[in-house]
């Protein structure tokens, strides 16, 4: 039966475990201590009566032993006796071992009086009848059997006062109760909100933002102790990743020197005489295959440096809508010959921050992979809506989109789908284009998405961080900082 | 003109050598930086620099030379294509920058164009055989007939008259046109340039634009 909770519990926060445990912990020892409080007062309550009535009975016992034979001055005595403690309560009987009661004060209940004497070799008992007490001494005397002296008292008063002390403490445990869950709550709260915080820190950690680290607050306590232990981790991952991403620029920009030499000779060899390339027809396509491979590596050096922080001169402030509106004209003429429809919508401009370059890449990446996949008829659209804190570029074609199961690995690098439902001609591609585009995004602090449907189309959709506040520049100034494009004098 | 090649890689010089040769210029090649920073930057008309050499690096050779006021145009030919790297080329005094890998056309075509570039002032109107393109008010003609153009093939057609019997690569119109020497899998040129063979060769037998496979495009004008 308590399965089920104890499931449930298992299923819910540190904090509510934490509160739970502990309101029940706090509970479960003001039960116990309820307990033995009622328990010792009553002890103690009783032993106190026992003591007196004890001392009565020896008193009665010593002056009937004293006054042996002289029965008048006995039964004046144990009157007297009992006028004295009458008004506390107590009763007095004076009765032989086998029961028969000689003597006994006005209010001694029946109950007792008809108790028989029981242990009658023992000095001294004690005994609880219904709600009497009594102390029953024996009275050994010199020329006679011995009697039984008992002085006895009402209970009733006794266990009222400790009912009412019993009543006054549940009703204080009660109110425990109430509060100590709240109380328990509170306390769990306060001893989380640090773990909390390291949560929320802790999820805004991405391989794409590898230098962020957790807070250490300086308290050395385990919470920090875990901070140290995580950003340790960091920093091993992030060093790791570092050298992978250096290893892939190295050995891009090592194939280079000798693609170069591979490409450059090939080239000459065929522009010089092409009859001396005879009986070497493939020379055409080994050149193709060699700058296909330099596209590869340029496109791996690409991704690896779009991969780095960027430095300040690649990250300057650029309207996404004149990068998409230049990327568009680039694609105009291949999409009216491909009879597709290619349309912009954007209403404001969208000032983000990086690279123009890189932007230019990355929207030129993401309409030639929409065109290629979209047959005759259809249409390639790309929105682009300023939201408060974002600008979301959306690319949607109606083409023949992407089967589900690829469609996670569509940003991997080396990731190609099936050559088959490219519509647009076109050379092969280095199979990074998307992967580029991911990095590209990620590098400026945006997300990529894309969602597809077979048979329907795809859409891609890039978040970017709008840069507010800042000074629009001109996408063109951008552009002035890459070598002139050759400009001979005429002939 | 006189050409230089400093270059370590013997492969690629040679390659330089044979393809600057067989355009008409003679070609030297000086195997490292040490060798590089004497005089035979003065006595080039042109020098044709890689980067990481042995000896001495390009750049400070570059440096130096500049320094001593030589003014001889240098294209900087090297597998650095980080754009703080192309900065720091042209801050040393480069006049041009290409990447490795290259295509040969193109380094051919910079060549051209940074010895006239050093050599005089580009002309406000260009003209290849029956083709007459004025750059101030953007009209072309052919044999004396307008033509109407869109901007793009203007571009286009600016750049192939500007490099009349040279071919030009698609990357380098990509660049000319667009500002962005984009590498995809589609060739966003090659639309522009059909329409504008159209509009070209209307009642003529061949096309006055002549594709080079695998390397680009060119005027043919004979």
């Amino acid at each position: 039966m308590l399965s089920p909770l104890i499931d449930r519990l298992r299923a819910t926060t540190l904090r509510t475990r934490l509160a739970v445990w502990n309101a029940a912990v706090v509970v479960a020892l003001m039960g116990v201590t309820l307990l033995s409080v009622r328990f010792a007062a009553r002890a103690v309550l009783y032993a106190d009566a026992d003591a007196e009535l004890r001392g009565a009975a020896r008193e009665v016992a010593l002056a009937i032993q004293e006054l042996e034979g002289d029965e008048p001055r006995i039964l004046a005595t144990l009157r007297r006796k009992a006028a004295g403690h009458e008004e506390r309560g107590w009763f007095l009987q004076l009765l032989t071992p086998d029961g028969m009661t000689i003597w006994r004060s006005d209010h001694c209940p029946e109950d007792v009086l008809n108790y028989p004497p029981t242990d009658v070799e023992r000095m001294e008992t004690v005994r609880q009848v219904g709600h009497y007490r009594y102390v029953s001494t024996r009275v050994d005397r010199l020329e006679d059997e011995p009697l039984l002296v008992r002085v006895g008292t009402y209970t009733t008063g006794l266990d009222e006062g400790l009912a009412g002390l019993m009543w006054l403490l549940t009703a204080v445990a009660l109110l425990l109760t109430a509060i100590t869950p709240l109380a328990a709550w509170w306390l769990a709260g306060r001893a989380t909100k640090p773990l909390a915080a390291i949560l929320r820190s802790a999820a805004q950690l991405s391989p794409t933002r590898l230098g962020d680290r957790l807070p250490v607050r300086g308290s050395r306590d385990e919470l920090d102790v875990l901070a140290q232990t995580i950003n340790g981790l960091l920093d091993s991952v992030a060093k790791h990743v570092d050298r992978q991403e250096q290893f892939v620029a190295d050995a891009a920009h090592e194939l280079r020197g000798p693609l170069a030499a591979l490409q450059s000779s090939m080239e000459v060899a065929l522009a010089r005489d092409p009859a001396a390339t005879a009986g070497l027809e493939s020379v055409p396509d080994m050149l193709e295959a060699a700058r296909h491979l330099s596209k590869v590596a340029n496109d791996l050096l690409t991704l690896a440096e779009s991969g780095q922080e960027p430095t300040p001169a690649d990250n300057v402030v650029v309207d996404l809508v004149t990068i998409a509106h230049q990327t568009v004209a680039m694609f105009s003429g291949v999409a009216e010959e491909q009879g597709l429809a290619l349309v912009v919508s954007a209403a404001a401009p969208a000032a983000v921050r990086g690279d123009p370059i890189d932007l230019r890449r990355l929207t030129s990446n993401l309409l030639d992979n929409a065109l290629r996949f979209t047959p005759s008829g259809g249409s390639v659209r790309v929105s682009i809506v300023s939201g408060v804190n974002a600008a979301v570029m959306t690319v949607s074609d109606s083409g023949s989109g992407i089967a589900a199961r690829d469609l996670d690995r569509v940003f991997d690098r080396f990731f190609k789908s099936d050559p088959s439902r490219t519509h647009g001609g076109g050379r092969r591609s280095s199979g990074l284009g998307l992967a580029i585009c991911r990095s590209i995004v990620e590098a400026s602090g945006g997300t990529i998405a894309i969602e597809s449907r077979l048979g329907q189309g795809t859409t891609v959709t890039v978040r970017l961080p709008l840069a507010a506040g800042h000074r629009m520049g001109a996408p063109a100034d951008a552009f002035s900082r890459r070598p002139p494009a050759p400009q001979p004098a005429s002939r | 003109m006189q050409v230089a090649i400093v270059e370590d890689d013997p492969i690629i010089a040679k390659a330089v050598s044979t393809a600057v040769s067989d355009a008409g210029h003679e070609c030297r090649w000086i195997p490292d930086g040490v060798a590089a920073s004497d005089d035979s930057l003065i006595a080039s008309d042109l020098v044709i620099l890689d980067l990481m050499l042995p000896g001495a690096d390009g750049l400070s050779v570059l440096k130096a030379a500049r320094s001593r006021g030589v003014r001889t145009p240098v294209i900087v030919l090297t597998a650095r294509s980080l754009v703080s790297e192309k900065l720091q080329a042209f801050e040393a005094g480069a006049d041009d920058y290409l990447v490795k890998p290259f295509a040969m056309d193109e380094l051919l075509a910079r060549i051209e164009a940074v010895h006239r570039r050093a050599a005089d002032k580009p002309a406000m109107t260009l003209a290849a055989g029956p083709l007459q393109l004025s750059l101030a008010n953007r009209r072309a003609t052919l044999a004396g007939r307008p033509i109407e153009l869109t901007p793009t093939e203007f571009n286009i057609l600016e750049l192939l008259m500007r490099f009349n019997g040279q071919v030009v690569t698609r990357k380098m119109l990509c660049e000319h046109v667009w500002g962005f020497d984009w590498d995809g899998p589609t060739n966003v040129i090659e639309v522009h340039l059909n329409r504008l063979r159209g509009k070209l060769d209307k009642g003529r037998e061949g096309s006055l634009v002549r594709t080079v496979r695998g390397r680009g495009y060119a005027l043919a004008l004979d």
